[in-house]
């Protein structure tokens, strides 16, 4: 009989370090399917999603403060806001005497510093808001169309990691809106027109094909098929659909300024 | 497998980066031209209407002055001021006491003038049948030539004197004829309707006739149906005045109302400063334009029985009307230095040109091509008209050649097209601040703006 040969010893296993913060942070924006992967073996973490918010809420105030401060930007919105107070009176909405008391009143009271304040609320509470609403779309998509079962606190986690790519597109819009003078600037298709304006429809589908949605939508993807454990395909697939009707919808029923 | 990943993270981490440091380099090094803030408007077409404004009285356009043409005490006196007379009432009489005397003297001397010719015609009669007589006589040789040469003398000395007889009978006469002008005229009736506007004399008043001298003024009779604004118009403004030029007139007595009025004169020399300063009233304005200034007579349409001679006028002269004119707001316009434009026809060009080939070959065409270079690099910038049209956030400066204006546009001439958006405000902008390519953005005027801040 011959002797059986010992069994190897298996070799004992390193566990692969986790990943910091930052370090997931970054790898977002490289290798987004290593760090929601581990997102989704990991147990659910706050930090994982609040770090990133506030980061995405903090850059969001700067570049509100920044925008504001600007005079081209502020002509800009005053421009707009007599443009749709002119609409408002050519449609009998609104006589004239009370469009130039509105805009008395708007120079008086609304100030740079008033928008700033108000810009800067609207931001964190902004922030906060579309990773909740990215969170709960990528849990309902995960349910209805991948047939998966994962907790709300990882589509969270998933949206919060996410939006770093939102901080990176608030701060590249940021310095091209100073660049350009333009309240609305980004990278986006809306670069080609030279007088965007925000009440044509064209104009915001235009601003609505920035790369960097695409990026996030695709990077939301990646997210959307870890922790469903899904195919990437479909859930890119189902992601992009929902993206682009989204946008659609907001621009048919007037309110285009909320995909930009 | 970690190597490529890591070459990836490498690549797109560059990339960012590279990305961010562009636009911030940018965002940074960008040269901020601050935007000035302006008002805008458009090119409209409007009515134009030149005015030319002055000052002056309303005055009757009839109005005499009675001077009495005789001498003497006032012996009745009809009339007051303000009172309403017809053409022939009796205004003033002078005693005719003298007149009637000098009337009844005129007559005495004129009967004995004509009694002097009587005589005259008899001894003429006597003077002539003598020498008839002795002329038969004579021609018989019956009486000597010496007697008869008395005879014939005697005739024409007689002649002589009916002759003188006759002007002293006309002299008389005349001189009746002036006593009794003299004396007509102790009677001074109204030349025209009207009113009396001023009484100078009162009822027992010695008046000076105009005899050498100016003679006295007794009263004024104006005609205030027929009422004229006599206004004083600078000597730049008085060339663009022609009769039949309309005006509107406000009299500082109706504040209210406004009369209209048609020039019916324009003066031809300038008032003199005494005039000038009595006309208008004004003690402030200067010696230069008190003796350039012209009187201009316009007649006033409604009849206004409120109106009293002398009252404060001041009129408007509709010089030029345009109607569809092309505008601009006054403001608008404001001069820069540019560079004139050298407009070759190139048609005489090529002419020139193809003359100075055949003359003398391609240096010359060289050297009228280098005329027309200099010209247009060399020429000296001058002060020219501008209207700075908005394009975008931008402004571009476009040389305008203006008509005449009213007291809120400007007429273009040309230079600009109905409904361009040009710069109207604000005024440091325009006139200072903007230059061809100048940044600008829309607002209110900076006095608005401080004053809307709290």
């Amino acid at each position: 009989m011959e002797p059986i040969p010992p069994t190897p010893e298996p070799q004992p296993v390193e566990p692969v370090p986790a990943t910091s913060l930052a370090g997931k942070l970054l790898n977002v924006f490289a290798a987004p399917g290593d760090v929601f992967g581990e997102i989704k073996a990991a147990p659910a973490r706050a930090a994982h999603w609040l770090v990133p918010v506030l980061l995405y809420a903090g850059v969001g105030v700067i570049a509100v403060c920044i925008l504001f401060a600007q005079p081209a930007i502020q002509q800009t919105i005053h421009e707009q806001q007599v443009k749709a107070l002119d609409k408002q009176v050519q449609q009998g909405k609104m006589t004239q005497a009370q469009e130039d008391q509105t805009l008395q009143m708007m120079d008086r009271f609304v100030g740079p510093t008033m928008l700033a304040v108000v810009g800067s609320v609207s931001m964190v509470i902004y922030s906060f808001g579309s990773v909740f609403w990215w969170a709960l779309v990528l849990w309902l998509l995960g349910r209805w169309f991948l047939k998966a079962r994962f907790g709300y606190l990882k589509a969270v986690e998933v949206a919060g990691l996410a939006s770093v790519i939102l901080v990176l597109g608030l701060v590249i819009g940021t310095l091209l809106a100073v660049i350009l003078g333009r309240f609305y600037a980004g990278p986006s298709l809306a670069l080609l027109v030279s007088d965007f304006d925000p009440t044509r429809r064209v104009h915001l589908l235009l601003g609505a094909a920035n790369i960097v949605y695409f990026w996030h939508t695709a990077v939301l993807g990646v997210g959307l098929a870890k922790v469903s454990g899904g195919s990437m395909g479909k859930a890119l697939l189902v992601l992009f659909t929902y993206w682009i009707l989204a946008e659609l919808l907001l621009v048919a029923v007037g309110l285009g300024q909320w995909a930009l | 497998m970690v190597k490529p990943k890591k070459r990836r993270k490498i690549i797109i981490f560059s990339v960012i980066g590279l990305v961010l440091v562009a636009l911030t380099l940018v965002a940074v090094f960008k040269k901020r031209v601050p935007a000035i803030t302006v008002q805008t408007e458009k090119v409209l077409r409007h009515s134009l209407t030149n005015l030319v404004v002055a000052n002056g009285q309303i005055q009757p356009v009839v109005q005499v002055t009675i001077n009495p043409e005789v001498s003497g005490e006032i012996i009745d006196l009809p009339v007051k001021e303000g009172q309403r007379v017809k053409k022939g009432d009796l205004l003033v009489k002078i005693n005719p006491d003298v007149y009637i005397a000098a009337v009844n003297q005129a007559k005495a001397n004129y009967e004995v003038a004509l009694a002097a010719k009587a005589s005259a015609v008899a001894n003429l009669e006597k003077a002539e049948a003598d020498y008839q007589r002795n002329l038969e006589l004579f021609n018989s040789k019956l009486l000597s030539a010496s007697d008869f040469i008395g005879f014939k003398a005697a005739r024409d000395v007689a002649k002589a004197q009916l002759d003188s007889a006759d002007d002293q009978v006309n002299v008389a006469k005349a001189a009746v004829d002036s006593a009794e002008d003299s004396l007509s005229k102790t009677t001074i009736v109204s030349p025209l309707t009207g009113t009396v506007t001023s009484l100078n004399s009162e009822l027992g008043e010695r008046v000076l006739g105009t005899g050498y001298t100016e003679g006295t003024s007794i009263m004024t009779i104006s005609d205030l149906n027929r009422i004229e604004a006599r206004v004083n118009v600078g000597e730049i403004d008085v060339v663009g005045i022609a009769p039949g030029q309309k005006a509107r007139l406000e009299v500082d007595a109706f504040k209210d109302r406004k009369f209209t009025g048609v020039v019916t004169d324009v003066a031809n020399s300038a008032l003199g400063s005494g005039t000038s300063s009595a006309l208008t009233g004004s003690s402030s304005s200067s010696q230069s334009q008190q003796a350039t200034q012209f009187q201009v007579r316009i007649r006033v349409d409604e009849k206004e029985p409120a109106f009293r001679p002398g009252m404060s006028v001041t009129a408007e002269i509709e010089t030029e009307y345009r109607t569809n004119a092309l505008t601009v707001p006054l403001a608008s316009v404001t001069t820069r230095p540019m560079r004139p434009e050298v407009k070759v026809d190139p048609v005489k060009k090529g002419a020139t040109n193809a003359t100075a080939s055949v003359a003398s070959g391609t240096n010359a065409v060289a050297g009228a091509n280098a005329v027309v270079s200099a010209a247009n690099t060399k020429a000296a910038l001058k002060p020219t008209d501008v209207v700075f049209v908005v394009e975008g956030d931008h402004v571009k400066a476009l040389p305008v050649k203006i008509g005449f204006c009213d007291d809120n546009y400007w007429e273009i001439i040309s230079g600009l097209t109905n409904g361009e958006e040009i710069v109207s405000g604000g005024y440091r902008a325009v006139g200072h601040d903007l230059q061809d390519g100048s940044k600008i953005r829309v607002g209110p005027a900076e006095t608005e703006t401080k004053e809307g801040k709290p």
